[in-house]
């Protein structure tokens, strides 16, 4: 059900953001968006609290995106939010990226780092993963702090972990 | 005093009585020669009707004298008289022969009888003596038995206690001793288990300054180097 | 013999006695063998009643009397002369010793006042019996030959003096001796009882005189014939001792010789 839900939301957000044009940007600020979303719970929980009034919610994203992002990721983000689906908006995001990418023949690739990855990183690994799994990904860089360095990479349930906060903790295991 | 004076009587009486008894052998030593003589004479008044008709017949008047010089002849002091002899002897012999056949007999058996009785009391009295001084040993024996046994008890109850006394001195220092490992393996345990509690602190806090310091201190090209190697670690697979 | 007033009877008449039964039989009893007849009398009295309370552990009375006669006889006679072997003469001495004290001890009796052994017919007669007995002991123990030798020549004595000895012992032992036992016992009594008749007689003149004859009798002659009394017991007693242990002498000595 909710699956379905989700993935309608999905196919409406992909359908508007390919009516508008600008597909690419869109997605780009849409999982912008929803990490921001999903490591915020403050927000998380403001934009999903179906007590307050929806003008309100719509408010928060306004002020949020407004002058920043595109007209059409607001408008997509303040559609989601006033239908109270606030709560499901990283999971609405994430099946429309990867239906998107589907779309294209690729597979989502999810990179965390604590920088933003130079296109030319992002070819080579795109290329180095694809040698690996032998299918096209298209790479989405999260940026996280947490991280410290290095790279978390995550296609599907798959996890190639390079960062030094897992290093990190590996070290804590081993003195605990 | 009544036994003095009892005494006093009897003297005084024994005396009166002795003086008229002892007197009387004055009348009893037979007859006197003038009493004779005038038993003579009277004697021949009333045979002859006078003493004058007895003067008068010179054979009666010899016959008088002779009766009266008769009076003053006794029997010779000296020379035995057989009839005296004859109830002497007889006397004699009948109290010989009572003494042969029952006095000496009777008598001396009685003596002979008291002297066994005495000899035989003196021998139970010295049985007696002997088996008081034998229940006396024994007595003393069993009392000595008894103390000996009562100082055995006390020596039994003594050593018992002293054995308890060690036991439980031993098991006390057993106890003590056993307390004292565990206590300090509980001490080891706890120091360990501090020292992993601190070790795990300080790891953490050293870790954790690591990691801000690793954090803050990475750069953009130390992150991107990083990144690379990453991409390389990846297609190298 | 009215001297002094004082009627003493001739000295054989305090000694003649007329006869009280039997007259002229050889039966004759006189207050001599009455006297006889009564020491024959108390002593089987003694003996009976002494004899008839056996056992009794503390003797009294009779018993007494008997057992310290018996005792006396056996110690004091036959233990110190003959020993151990002349207690089968017991009987015989226990008797004279009885027999003698009794008739002597007449003496002081009131009433009775007589010592029959102050006539001659028992003394001499007991003194003949005991010479026979010693003889026959002797020659019963040493053969007549052994005893004529022994006692006629007595062992120890030079043999030169023998001629002297030899008749001495003989008269002394076969002819004095009886007749010195006799009269030793004899003379004792005649003049023990002629002591206490003169002080009777001399006390019942005295006091029959009266005037200054109650004190005399009172302070000099009645004292004297009680004081005499007493001696004439002693000597009763005595005599009648002596009499026995010499009888015992005489018979150890022909026993034992060699004593």
């Amino acid at each position: 059900m909710a699956d379905d839900r989700i993935g309608g939301y999905a196919d409406a957000l992909l359908a508007v953001a390919a009516a508008e044009g600008a597909s690419d940007v869109v997605e780009d600020e849409l999982f912008r968006v929803a990490e921001a979303v999903r490591s915020n719970d403050n927000l998380l929980a403001t934009l999903s609290d179906r007590n307050l009034p929806v003008e309100r919610r719509q408010g928060v994203v306004e002020d949020l995106l407004g002058s920043s992002a595109h007209p059409t990721t607001t408008a997509l983000v303040s559609m989601v939010v006033g239908t109270g689906r606030g709560a499901d908006l990283p999971a609405i995001v994430d099946e429309t990226v990867a239906r998107s990418a589907a779309g294209r023949n690729a597979t989502l690739a999810r990179v965390r780092s604590a920088i933003d990855l130079t296109d030319d990183q992002k070819s080579r690994l795109a290329a180095a993963i694809k040698s690996k799994t032998g299918s096209d990904v298209e790479i989405r860089v999260v940026i996280d702090e947490s991280v410290l360095g290095g790279v978390i990479t995550e296609i599907g349930d798959d996890v190639i972990d390079g960062s030094v906060r897992s290093r990190m903790t590996q070290l804590r295991e081993s003195f605990s | 005093m009544t036994r003095r004076i009892r005494q006093i009587a009897g003297a005084l009486g024994l005396t009166g009585t002795l003086l008229v008894l002892l007197a009387a052998p004055a009348a009893a030593s037979g007859e006197s020669i003038g009493g004779c003589a005038v038993e003579a004479a009277v004697h021949a008044e009333e045979e002859y009707g006078s003493l004058h008709a007895v003067e008068e017949d010179k054979k009666l008047f010899e016959e008088l004298e002779k009766e009266m010089e008769g009076c003053l002849e006794a029997p010779s002091p000296i020379i035995p008289e057989v009839d005296e002899i004859i109830w002497g002897g007889a006397a004699f012999l009948v109290l010989f022969f009572f003494m042969v056949w029952k006095g000496m007999p009777a008598v001396q058996g009685a003596m002979k009888d008291r002297a066994d009785k005495i000899a035989s009391d003196l021998d139970a009295a010295d049985t007696a003596k002997s088996d008081a001084a034998k229940i006396k040993a024994d007595h003393e024996a069993a009392l000595a038995g008894a103390k000996s046994e009562a100082n055995q008890i006390i020596e039994d109850a003594r050593a018992q206690a002293d054995q308890l006394k060690a036991e439980l001195t031993a098991r006390a220092n057993e106890e003590v001793a056993e307390m004292r490992t565990r206590a300090a393996a509980d001490a080891d345990a706890a120091r360990s288990q501090a020292l992993n509690d601190l070790r795990g602190d300080v790891s953490e806090i050293a870790i954790g300054a690591a990691e801000r310091v690793i954090g803050s201190n990475l750069d953009r090209d130390a992150q991107s180097a990083l990144v690379d190697a990453y991409i390389d670690e990846v297609a190298r697979g | 013999m009215n001297l002094l007033a004082l009627e003493f009877p001739p000295v054989n008449h305090l000694f003649d006695w007329p006869t009280l039964w039997f007259e002229d039989t050889p039966f004759a009893l006189n207050k001599v063998g009455l006297t006889y007849l009564f020491a024959m009398v108390v002593t089987i009295a003694i003996f009976w009643f002494a004899g008839a309370k056996r056992n009794r552990m503390v003797p009294a009375g009779v018993q007494h009397v008997a057992e310290s006669g018996v005792n006396f006889v056996e110690e004091s006679v036959v233990m110190q002369t003959i020993g151990p072997d002349g207690k089968k003469f017991m009987p015989f001495l226990t008797t004279m010793f009885f027999f003698i004290l009794f008739s002597n001890i007449t003496e002081v009796i009131p009433f009775w006042q007589f010592p029959a052994n102050s006539r001659m017919a028992m003394p001499l007669t007991l003194a003949l019996l005991v010479w026979v007995l010693y003889n026959f002991q002797g020659v019963k123990h040493q053969g007549l030959f052994g005893y004529l030798k022994n006692s006629i020549f007595p062992p120890g004595v030079p043999i030169a003096l023998y001629v002297i000895v030899a008749p001495i012992e003989f008269v002394s032992t076969f002819i004095v001796r009886p007749f010195s036992l006799a009269i030793r016992l004899w003379a004792n009594m005649v003049a023990g009882h002629l002591l206490l008749v003169t002080f009777a007689i001399l006390s019942a003149t005295m006091w029959g005189s009266g005037g200054l004859g109650y004190g005399g009798a009172l302070v000099l002659s009645f004292p004297m014939l009680i004081l005499m009394t007493g001696f004439e017991i002693l000597v009763s007693v005595l005599q009648a001792f002596i009499f026995t242990i010499l009888t015992a002498v005489y018979i150890g000595g022909s026993m034992h010789p060699e004593h």
